[in-house]
């Protein structure tokens, strides 16, 4: 028998069945806030009002011919969303509940940015992820499925390992593309300016115009910032280099580490909302498949059957 | 319904390289359509050496009270509200104040910039040529009459859409306010349009 290549190597270790769960727990549970922010809009329709002809649908949208908004059937698919992910996280009924998911991300997503013809990039990662785990195993250990009396044999390591490894290789991935298109769009132009964020900040300030005293009906602080171009332009580095330097992520051994790294990552996006709105906010929760979530809930996950051997 | 189905792991192998093998091909094609992407998040910055920044002030006020101003077929005039075509605010202030002006979405300025050449060179373009583009003023024209229910033979079919917007003006070193001024986009519909008019 061949050696295992260094793919194999990654893919199939590192997990275990608890930790498994556990991420699936975590990512079920914590993506609520995520979506329920990411569709939130759709109840801005009137349920039984007109039905706005698309003005740019999304790819899908045009080949199945979908050119109206139905604004009651978005608003029913946004708490059954949320409802599956609570199932999933629970591992009850869990590889309908992600596929269930994942219908419903595409069909809220397209009702969302076929309006006006914008294509946000907030839902791929959790897309990505969520379809690996519906593809593993990932419902039948700790879970409401294994109680129910499941016959399946119990987890390898290789996979309880996959889904996970195969999240972190995606998670990096979507970062240094973030950086490549900096490049390949702006190249050095990005840093001037600070990466456009300076004026980012100043539209961001200023787009509900001024108050009688002045001042920017937005923030404060984002107006604030906009007037230290060599601060932003630091920050853009900054930025840039955590993009690319986001697969290096993947090497580091201590928890600790990493736990920096991607706290550092997170308080970006949380300055990206705070100062521009930008609605990655809920995000980090994704950073669960770097980490082993499953010390957090010992002894609760041990309440719950694994599978009968 | 419970799917028990189990992967071989040389089938789990297979899956994740194909998968990469997939997004990967995306990044380097410039495919930016869900779930695939080339450019998850802002990355289209360019200085235009401006001496000045122009900023639009976004009105709640107005779209929520007025919206655009519709000129029918038949020459009457009539508001046309955010909630006379349903559509949510965070849309409406797309629609209004970016495709009104014949700004496309941020997707659009990303595909059509920069000037590498394995996308354009894999869809027979040259350097530089623009990969996307819309006309869209005409495609706002037709969501909103289609959206009202108005076919181009009727009276009341909108031929012509007028937004107003406030641009403040900034100084682009000190960033001091230098004034504002009223600005006015009209959009108007061609005949042509009319013939694949259709739902």
């Amino acid at each position: 028998m061949s050696e295992p290549g260094p793919l194999s190597r990654f893919l199939f270790s590192g997990g275990s069945p608890e930790r498994l769960a556990a991420t699936r727990f975590v990512l079920g549970l914590g993506l609520v806030p995520f979506f329920a922010m990411q569709y939130g809009s759709l109840f801005d329709f009137e349920a039984f009002g007109l039905a706005w002809y698309y003005t740019d649908p999304v790819w899908y949208f045009d080949a199945l011919g979908i050119r109206r908004h139905v604004p009651w059937l978005a608003m029913c698919g946004v708490p059954v969303l949320l409802g599956a992910l609570v199932a999933f996280a629970l591992g009850f009924r869990t590889r309908l509940a992600a596929c269930v998911i994942l219908l419903l991300v595409l069909l809220l997503k397209g009702a969302r940015d076929s309006v006006a013809g914008d294509i946000h990039h907030r839902e791929l990662i959790p897309f990505q992820v969520l379809l690996f785990f519906a593809l593993s195993r990932c419902g039948d250990v700790y879970s409401l499925d294994a109680q129910r009396g499941s016959r399946a044999p119990p987890l390898t390591t290789w996979e309880a390992s996959w889904p996970i490894r195969a999240s972190e290789l995606y998670v990096a991935a979507f970062y240094i593309w973030s950086g490549l298109a900096k490049l390949r769009v702006s190249g050095m132009a990005w840093l001037e300016g600070g990466g456009g964020m300076q004026s980012l900040l100043l539209q961001r300030a200023v787009r509900f115009g001024l108050g009688s005293d002045g001042e920017p009906a937005g923030s404060n602080l984002g107006l604030w910032l906009a007037h230290y171009p060599d601060a932003l332009a630091l920050l853009a580095l900054g930025v840039l280099a955590m993009e690319l330097g986001f697969p290096l992520v993947l090497l580091l051994r201590r928890s600790w580490t990493r736990a920096l790294f991607l706290a550092g990552v997170t308080l970006f996006h949380l300055a990206n909302f705070v100062l521009m709105d930008v609605q990655f906010v809920f995000l980090p929760v994704v950073f669960a498949v770097f980490f082993d979530p499953a010390p957090l809930f010992r002894h609760r996950l041990h309440r719950l059957p694994v599978p009968l051997s | 319904m419970r799917w028990q189905t189990r992967l071989s792991q040389r089938c789990a192998l297979w899956l994740v390289v194909l998968h990469g093998a997939l997004t990967w091909s995306a990044m380097a094609l410039r495919v930016d359509q869900f779930p695939l992407t080339w450019a998850p998040m802002y990355s289209t910055h360019v200085d235009t050496g401006e001496a000045e920044h122009r900023k639009v002030f976004k009105d709640k006020r107005h779209v929520e009270e007025r919206g655009w101003q519709g000129i029918r077929r038949d020459g009457a005039t009539e508001w046309i509200r955010r909630r006379d075509v349903n559509v949510p605010m965070r849309s409406m202030w797309r629609l209004y104040y970016q495709r009104s002006w014949g700004q496309p979405p941020a997707k659009e300025k990303q595909k059509n910039s920069g000037d590498w050449s394995l996308d354009r060179w894999v869809r027979g373009l040259p350097p530089g040529a623009p990969i996307y583009s819309a006309d869209w003023e005409r495609r706002l024209l037709v969501s909103v009459n289609k959206t009202l229910q108005r076919a181009p033979e009727d009276a009341d079919f909108i031929v012509r859409l007028v937004a107003m917007r406030t641009v403040m003006r900034f100084d682009g070193e000190s960033l001091a306010p230098l004034g504002r001024s009223q600005e006015t986009a009209e959009i108007a519909w061609r005949r042509a349009w009319s013939e694949d008019f259709r739902e």
